[in-house]
């Protein structure tokens, strides 16, 4: 009796360590059938009253590895009505899965968060998905075309450059803004929120000072305000 | 039952209670503790834990009157119904909170480790795992948490303790404004995730001295668990603000995956901090399963029956959890208005429903002797 008891016992055993084998590995979409955002570039036009959207990515490897993306994934900026579309419609350009578990830096432009309604609709999209990491860093810059602009002139790409100068600027007083700021102070509403403003320059950016965000009205402090 | 071979020692006791309190109490109970409190849910929590105590003893008095464990009291001293009775309500509230387990359980584990693999693979695989060590015996999972203890709980403090980094203090200063209604809710919220103290009236009282070192070891984890729970939603509320913990489905592990550490290391410590949950859960679903099978196991005494038909059961219970609309409401407000009352008050109606030809020669016995 015992002896059928411990047989049944090793049954289960091996019936359940052989369904826990088919939960290995974080998801069924192989890994060179992903992308790594490392940046995000989001942006809203006035004119045509459409939100733009654009993923930075790791440059390629030219020795041939495998750490590096393909250039292939460099997709031109793409629009939307609303941040969804946009979103959807540049995932839909690339021809691999966008994975966004790495990405370090979303970049948010001027005019997107003076349309409060938009920038609020972008953020209800990102607390429901939560596909964004919320200790992504968040930087407003004027002009985003300009900022990707500057990818070409650097040496390494645009999302590890501006994580590294970002970085460099955070200090005890100066705690960067993250993703995760953003969404919980879009309940709480008790905090003014200052992200950096970012200016593109040629080869490189400029920090020139601070901006409110997710308030009706945008203030702008320079950097000695 | 815990210690029907007597090889479960008090501190084993201790770790084991602390897993099955602080697993489901800090991943689930924030959130509805911030909707309903705000900052104010750590008077809730303090209340609670209370009356946790008080419960506790309140236990340990019936026990005393009880002289024995609730199974050999029923044996002793009930008619056939009383006994089937109880121990068929004890089964389908074991069961059915199993179930709820198990949901919670696997969308834990879609949620922060396989998205993509199917609800019902991830539920069947922790029922079996989890009836597999259900009848491994509840002696072999205790030995196994006691070496698990610190490995979990080291990093689970060192982790909420690195949070204090992003603490913002004006999140926690709309202190005292919730009214006595929501705070009762709370207060009540937090005394029904302490309910599974309900199951030390199963530990054996055959001997006083080992008994007592059990009572003060539950006491100690209950203890324990409230300044885990304390110190987690303080820090929960500081890094999150109180209505925005309110929307967070596990906020505990999103939190776990907000802090970074100096010097690019440790890049995916939400992934392994995962694993505090995984422990105690199974812990928590493993207990109320080991209950579950116990009850089947006094009415059918065939072990394998007892062991599967429990297990069937959970699975199908978690299946109607996720796909039946309006089943998780029912579940909540079946724990709110009819568990824990019972799980307050039958203790004590059993104790007055008592056998009275039983207690007639136990009278007799004692004038005897």
């Amino acid at each position: 009796m015992n002896k059928v008891r411990g047989r049944i016992r090793k049954m289960f055993f091996c019936v359940g360590m052989g369904l826990a084998v088919l939960l290995t590995g974080c998801s069924k979409t192989e890994l060179e059938e992903r992308c790594f955002p490392l940046l995000v570039v989001v942006d809203y036009k006035t004119d045509s009253q459409e939100v733009t959207f654009c993923a930075g990515f790791p440059k390629s490897d030219n020795s041939g590895g495998s750490t590096g993306q393909t250039t292939e994934l460099q997709v031109a900026t793409v629009s939307g009505t609303d941040f969804e579309e946009s979103q959807t419609n540049y995932e839909e350009d690339l021809n691999k899965i966008a994975d966004y578990n790495h990405l370090k830096v979303l970049v948010l432009g001027e005019n997107l968060i003076k349309n409060l309604g938009t920038y609020n609709e972008m953020l209800d999209v990102l607390a429901d998905t939560e596909e964004f990491p919320r200790n992504t860093y968040v930087c407003v810059v004027k002009d985003t075309e300009a900022l990707l602009k500057i990818d070409a002139n650097l040496p390494q790409d645009l999302g590890t450059y501006l994580e590294e100068f970002l970085n460099n600027h955070e200090n005890s007083e100066k705690r960067i803004l993250t993703l995760g700021d953003l969404l919980d102070e879009k309940e709480n509403q008790l905090l003014t929120l200052y992200a950096l403003h970012l200016l593109p320059e040629e080869t490189h950016v400029r920090w020139d000072g601070y901006c409110t965000i997710g308030t009706e009205k945008i203030y702008f402090y320079k950097e000695n305000e | 039952m815990y210690v029907e071979n007597g090889k479960i020692s008090s501190r084993q006791t201790f770790r084991l209670y602390v897993f099955d309190l602080m697993g489901i109490a800090t991943l689930l109970l924030p959130p509805y503790l911030a909707k309903l409190c705000g900052v104010d849910g750590v008077w809730a929590i303090c209340i609670g834990s209370f009356l946790g105590f008080v419960y506790l003893f309140y236990l340990n008095f019936i026990m005393k009157k009880m002289d024995s464990d609730l199974m050999t009291f029923l044996k002793r001293e009930k008619g056939c119904f009383a006994r089937v009775l109880t121990e068929t309500l004890v089964g389908a509230h074991c069961i059915f909170t199993a179930g709820f387990l198990v949901n919670v359980f696997t969308k834990l584990m879609q949620h922060s480790l396989v998205q993509e693999i199917s609800y019902e693979l991830i539920s069947l695989v922790l029922v079996v795992m989890a009836a597999y060590a259900v009848s491994g015996g509840i002696e072999c999972r205790a030995r196994v948490y006691e070496v698990l203890f610190w490995l979990v709980l080291i990093p689970y403090v060192a982790m909420v303790l690195a949070s204090i980094r992003n603490f913002e203090i004006r999140y926690v200063e709309e202190i005292f404004i919730t009214g006595p209604e929501k705070l009762g809710k709370g207060i009540y919220l937090v005394f029904l995730l302490v309910t599974p103290l309900f199951f030390s009236l199963f530990l054996l009282r055959d001997k006083g001295k080992e008994y007592g070192s059990m009572v003060k070891s539950v006491a100690r984890a209950l203890g324990l668990t409230a300044v885990i729970l304390l110190g987690s939603y303080v820090l929960l509320v500081g890094n999150f603000g109180a209505r925005s913990l309110a929307t967070m489905d596990f906020p505990i592990v999103t939190l776990m995956s907000t802090i970074q550490f100096e010097g690019n290391f440790l890049k995916r410590m939400d992934a392994l901090m995962v694993a505090v949950w995984i422990f105690t859960l199974f812990a928590l679903l493993n207990l109320h399963l080991h209950y579950g099978v116990t009850m089947c196991k006094e009415m059918k005494k065939s072990k394998l029956i007892s062991v599967v038909l429990p297990a069937l059961a959970v699975y199908v219970v978690a299946y109607g959890f996720q796909y039946i609309s309006g089943v998780l409401n029912l579940f909540l407000d079946y724990y709110a208005y009819v568990a824990v009352p019972l799980m307050v008050v039958g203790p004590a109606l059993l104790l007055v429903g008592r056998n009275t030809k039983t207690a007639r020669k136990e009278e007799i016995v004692n004038e005897q002797g």
